[in-house]
């Protein structure tokens, strides 16, 4: 879990998940939920404003741009996204992390 | 051939092999392990990455790689040396700025350079079948 996890106070409902948040060596999540059913452009919109701004666990970072950053997991078969929760993570999540392909791309 | 990656750290160190099931002659696709297991878990020991091109010859990033290069020196909040090896070259890739995409390509034969995860990087890649 990140470091900024025992401030999260809000709670979550089913059809919400965290959005975990990787950037400039910092791994946070947001202090709001999301909704689960976000898409892959609004989540990434939601976490660059958040960045801007900083957030516990973030400092901020006017300049953010998340073009070369991906969400976890990917979009697939129907009900595969967010991560599920898990014993040590009781709630569902998304993860925004850099994109890692080399070569003549997917 | 099969491309594959290493993760570098200091003096040429090999820290993390990345050979993926579904690495193709052309590419490694984007690896949620890689990033964790890889970059994040050694961001404070890594020095750089190096990955294989196909073929001979002096090896250039593709805008994939480019691309990538920035996103990970993003992530990790720090700038990485980033190797491309072909067949018989070597090309080291930097960033050198303003733009976030202005990386600079400098290549060697390797000859007078010791690279611990050479020969290693050029068994799996070119001794792999495609």
């Amino acid at each position: 879990m990140p470091e900024n996890n025992e401030a999260l106070v809000r709670a979550i409902r089913d059809d919400e998940a965290r959005l975990n948040i990787t950037w400039k060596g910092n791994n946070a999540d947001l202090p709001d939920p999301v909704s689960a059913d976000a898409t892959d452009e609004q989540l990434k919109t939601w976490a660059q404003e958040a960045i801007r701004y900083g957030f516990p666990g973030m400092p901020a970072d006017p300049q953010a741009n998340l073009l070369d950053m991906v969400i976890d997991p990917p979009v697939g078969a129907p009900g595969t996204r967010p991560f599920p929760p898990t014993d040590i993570r009781p709630y569902r999540l998304f993860q925004l992390r850099p994109k890692t392909p080399f070569g003549l791309g997917e | 051939m099969m491309e594959a990656g290493v993760l570098v750290g200091e003096e040429g160190k090999p820290l993390y092999w990345h050979s993926p099931p579904n690495r193709t002659s052309v590419s490694l696709p984007d690896s949620r392990d890689l990033w964790w297991d890889g970059f994040w878990k050694f961001r404070d020991e890594i020095s750089g990455f190096a990955h294989s091109h196909p073929g001979s010859g002096d090896p250039y990033p593709s805008n994939e790689d480019i691309t990538t290069f920035s996103g990970v020196e993003l992530g990790l909040g720090r700038r990485l040396e980033w190797w491309i090896i072909s067949r018989d070259s070597i090309a080291l890739v930097t960033w050198v700025g303003p733009g976030q995409y202005d990386y600079q390509v400098e290549h060697n034969s390797g000859e007078g350079f010791i690279f611990p995860w050479l020969d290693k990087l050029r068994e799996i890649s070119y001794n792999s079948q495609s």
